[in-house]
């Protein structure tokens, strides 16, 4: 029978021992165990962090899967010195590869996924003396930039949260979240493609001023897009609401116009 | 009356309103407008890229591309009224300040775009 501590150590102690211990377990497992399972994140952020954490973990030259539970797709990349070096089950050819559409793509092959399973099918593949790398540094620089950027610009927070509540549905359209009935989301979806091919090309007679325009659409439907900064969001909502969004759009431009220079 | 003489009209009809313009959207180009101060040539292009930018969107939501559309864009400081015709090219551009009421400049604007189109 062991010996009891004679000296207990004070709780903050203990806690910190056990924290220590947990890190201790986790540098001592073997990495392996890591792979072959499933894992369960709460967002499709999270999801898309393991992803690249997973990817830039990798040294040696690798061929990882990962395998998506909800869609039944899987994801593959060859990885070598923390390079992404070729990936398949997303539509980017070798010759795109550039770290906004490969976040891009990543961002819509994991949306709504919450089980993942990565496993290392391939050590040492070969690989192509021609093929585009791009460094894991890159990938995870747009996806803070794109954090940043769906973060609403202060002082808008509000007015967002109040054309979220009364809309049917909308979408973030930096960060890609989306909420509401499925009808009105694959209209905003819709939406969503129509501004990457029109608001790319056109030139807006003010650049970067908030803006708010609302779009109706057959008898019924109101299509909201608002732009503030670099943050946008697409909202459907019915048309009776466009004097209480002129109204919240009142507010928030009476509070832009208030606040000190 | 003239094209010039509706724009006019409309423009004192609508309280704040201080630009109307109508335009073409396949020929992408304002063919006239009423303004009560000087507006460069810039300024009336780039309401009709917006314009056309509004409507192609709003087409993009819909299975029919024949309705009318409607777009209301709200500024700091302005509201921005396009009105498409049902079946044609042309629309119509509204610059009011923010404290106009929409319902009345889009009322207004689509009885004096129905009489546009027609006297085409």
């Amino acid at each position: 029978m062991s010996e009891p501590y004679r000296n207990a150590p004070p709780e903050s102690a203990t806690k910190a021992d056990a924290d220590i211990r947990e890190a201790l377990h986790i540098l001592a497992s073997p990495k392996e165990a890591a792979y072959g399972v499933w894992r369960t994140f709460t967002t499709d952020q999270e999801v898309l962090h393991a992803v690249l954490v997973e990817i830039s973990q990798v040294v040696l030259a690798r061929r990882l899967q990962i395998a998506l539970k909800e869609t039944g797709k899987t994801l593959e990349f060859v990885v070598s010195n923390r390079h992404l070096l070729n990936m398949k089950g997303v539509s980017i050819g070798s010759d795109d590869i550039s770290a906004k559409l490969v976040v891009a793509e990543l961002r819509r092959a994991v949306a709504g996924i919450r089980h993942i399973k990565i496993d290392i099918t391939e050590r040492a593949p070969a690989l192509s003396q021609n093929a585009r790398s791009l460094p894991v540094s890159a990938l995870l620089q747009r996806v803070q930039t794109e954090i940043t950027k769906a973060t609403p610009p202060l002082g808008s927070a509000s007015l967002v949260d109040d054309i979220k509540t009364l809309s049917k549905a909308w979408i973030d359209c930096v960060s890609n979240a989306e909420n509401g009935e499925s009808e009105a989301l694959s209209v905003l979806r819709r939406l969503s493609d129509r501004c990457v091919s029109v608001c790319d090309k056109s030139v807006q007679v003010s650049i970067k001023q908030p803006r708010l325009a609302a779009m109706t659409i057959g008898k019924d439907m109101l299509l909201i897009e608002l732009e503030v900064g670099d943050f946008k969001l697409l909202a459907a909502t019915d048309t009776k609401q466009r004097d209480q969004l002129l109204s919240l759009w009142r507010t928030f431009v009476a509070g832009l116009n208030s606040e000190p220079a | 009356m003239t094209v010039s003489d509706r724009l006019k009209y409309l423009r004192s009809d609508i309280p704040g309103c201080h630009l109307v313009a109508f335009g073409d959207s396949e020929a992408r180009l304002v063919l006239k407008a009423s303004h009560d101060k000087s507006v460069p040539r810039e300024v009336l292009d780039g309401l009709c890229t917006e314009a056309i930018a509004c409507f192609k969107k709003a087409e993009s939501c819909t299975e029919t591309v024949s309705q009318h559309n409607e777009c209301v864009v709200f500024l700091a400081s302005e509201m921005r009224i396009y009105l498409h015709a049902q079946n044609q090219s042309d629309f119509l551009c509204i610059l009011c300040d923010l404290e106009s009421d929409p319902d009345i400049a889009v009322l207004s604007g689509m009885q004096v775009l129905e009489k546009l189109v027609g006297l085409k």
